[in-house]
C-alpha cells in the first residue's frame, strides 16, 4: 500500500527529518493544496486497484535541499515546495519485460499539471520505443482540470487495463529501401492488434463498450 | 509461372483480345499487391474482374468482392468485441471506404488489416505449384 499524501509523510522521500509541518495547512499553493492532494490520492487508489506500485513524493525546490525544515516556519517550509508527484508502475512485466508507467506532476511555478503515461521496457533501450514509449503526455493549467480529468479516464480505461501491453516499435520487417532498422524485436498478432486498438481510439475509430457478462438461468 | 497464374493470364488475354484493356486502378491494384495474391484473390473470390464498355471504350477494373468485404468487417467485428471494442459509426464508414475506393493503397490497407485477424491472409498467400 503506498504512502497517502498529506500531512508530511511523504517527506521522507527526500528528507529522512520527521517535519512537523502539515504543507496543506494555513495558505497552500494549488500544486500542493488539500483538494490537490484529495485528487491525487483518488489517483492512487485506482492505480493501487489495479495493482500498480505507487510511489508519491514532494518535489522540493533544488536550491533548498539540505535545508533542516523544521527549523522552517510553515510558510516557508511551503516555500521549499515545487510541487508534488506520482510515479506508478505496473508490478507484472509481459513476457517481453514491457510494463505500464503513469507519471502525474503538479507544479507550483506555473499552476500545472502533467499527465504522462505509456509503456517502459526493462529490455529495450528507451530510444527504441516510439516516443520513448510515452502514449499520454499532456500538461493542463489548474484551470483545465476537467480535461485532465478526462485525460486520466482515458488512460485508466483505454490503456492501464488492457492486459496485453504493447509498446509501439521500429518496424519489424524493414522496407527494403531502409537498410538502418534492427529486426530482432518480438511482436505479436496481439501485439500489433493491440497497437491497431489504441491508434484507433485515438481517430475515434472504435469505442470501448461494456463486455455482457452471460445471465445464469439458475441464479436468483 | 504456376498454373493458376497461366489461367489468369489467359483470362486477361481474352479479355484483351476482346478490345479490353486494364484500368490504370487495375494497374496499380495488381503493382500494389502482386499478380500471385490476385491469383489467390480472384481463386477465394476476394476480389473479381468489373468490366466496362463505355461507348466502345472497353476496360476493366480489379475490384475487392462482398466476401471480401464480409470476411473482414464480420471477423473485425467479432476480435474487437472479444476485447471489448466496437467499431463507431465513423469508423465503420471509415473502413468501408477503403472497400469502395479500391487503390492499390486501400487493398494493400485492407490485407493489412486481416493480418491481425483470424485466419490472417493466409487465403491470400497461398503458394501454387
Amino acid at each position: 500500500m503506498a504512502q497517502r499524501i498529506g500531512m508530511n509523510s511523504m517527506d521522507k522521500e527526500n528528507n529522512p527529518e520527521k517535519v512537523k509541518h502539515d504543507f496543506t495547512a494555513g495558505d497552500p499553493e494549488w500544486a500542493f493544496s488539500r483538494e490537490t492532494v484529495d485528487q491525487l490520492n483518488s489517483i492512487m487508489n485506482q492505480l493501487e486497484k489495479l495493482e500498480f506500485h505507487v510511489d508519491p513524493i514532494v518535489i522540493f525546490n533544488k536550491n533548498q535541499k539540505g535545508i533542516a525544515k523544521n527549523s522552517l516556519t510553515l510558510e516557508e517550509y511551503q516555500d521549499t515546495i515545487d510541487g508534488l508527484s506520482v510515479m506508478a508502475v505496473s508490478h507484472k512485466p509481459n513476457k517481453n519485460g514491457d510494463y505500464y508507467k503513469v507519471v502525474i506532476e503538479t507544479d507550483a511555478n506555473d499552476d500545472s499539471i502533467v499527465l504522462l503515461a505509456g509503456v517502459a521496457s526493462q529490455k529495450r533501450p528507451i530510444d527504441e520505443l516510439w516516443n520513448k514509449g510515452l502514449f499520454y503526455n499532456k500538461k493542463f493549467s489548474k484551470d483545465e482540470l476537467g480535461k485532465f480529468s478526462t485525460l486520466w479516464d482515458r488512460v485508466n480505461t483505454n490503456l492501464l487495463k488492457i492486459d496485453s501491453i504493447g509498446p509501439i516499435v521500429l518496424p519489424r520487417k524493414p522496407h527494403k529501401q531502409h537498410t538502418d532498422y534492427q529486426e530482432d524485436y518480438a511482436d505479436t498478432v496481439e501485439d500489433r492488434f493491440t497497437k491497431f486498438i489504441d491508434a484507433a481510439l485515438d481517430d475515434g475509430v472504435i469505442k470501448r463498450i461494456r463486455i455482457q457478462k452471460k445471465f445464469d438461468e439458475d441464479s436468483d | 509461372m504456376s498454373n493458376i497464374e497461366d489461367v489468369l493470364m489467359k483470362e486477361v488475354k481474352e479479355m484483351t483480345e476482346q478490345g479490353f484493356r486494364p484500368s490504370k486502378q487495375a494497374v496499380d491494384f495488381v503493382k500494389a499487391i502482386g499478380p500471385e495474391r490476385i491469383v489467390n484473390g480472384l481463386t477465394h473470390d476476394f476480389v473479381s474482374i468489373k468490366q466496362h464498355n463505355i461507348n466502345g471504350n472497353k476496360s476493366f477494373d480489379v475490384i475487392p468482392t462482398e466476401t471480401l468485404k464480409n470476411k473482414v468487417m464480420d471477423n473485425l467485428a467479432d476480435k474487437l468485441e472479444s476485447r471489448g471494442y466496437r467499431l463507431t459509426a465513423s469508423g465503420k464508414e471509415h473502413i468501408l471506404d477503403y472497400f469502395s475506393n479500391p487503390t492499390g493503397f486501400n487493398i494493400k490497407t485492407i490485407i493489412g488489416l486481416q493480418t491481425l485477424l483470424p485466419n490472417g491472409t493466409k487465403d491470400w498467400d497461398e503458394q501454387h505449384g
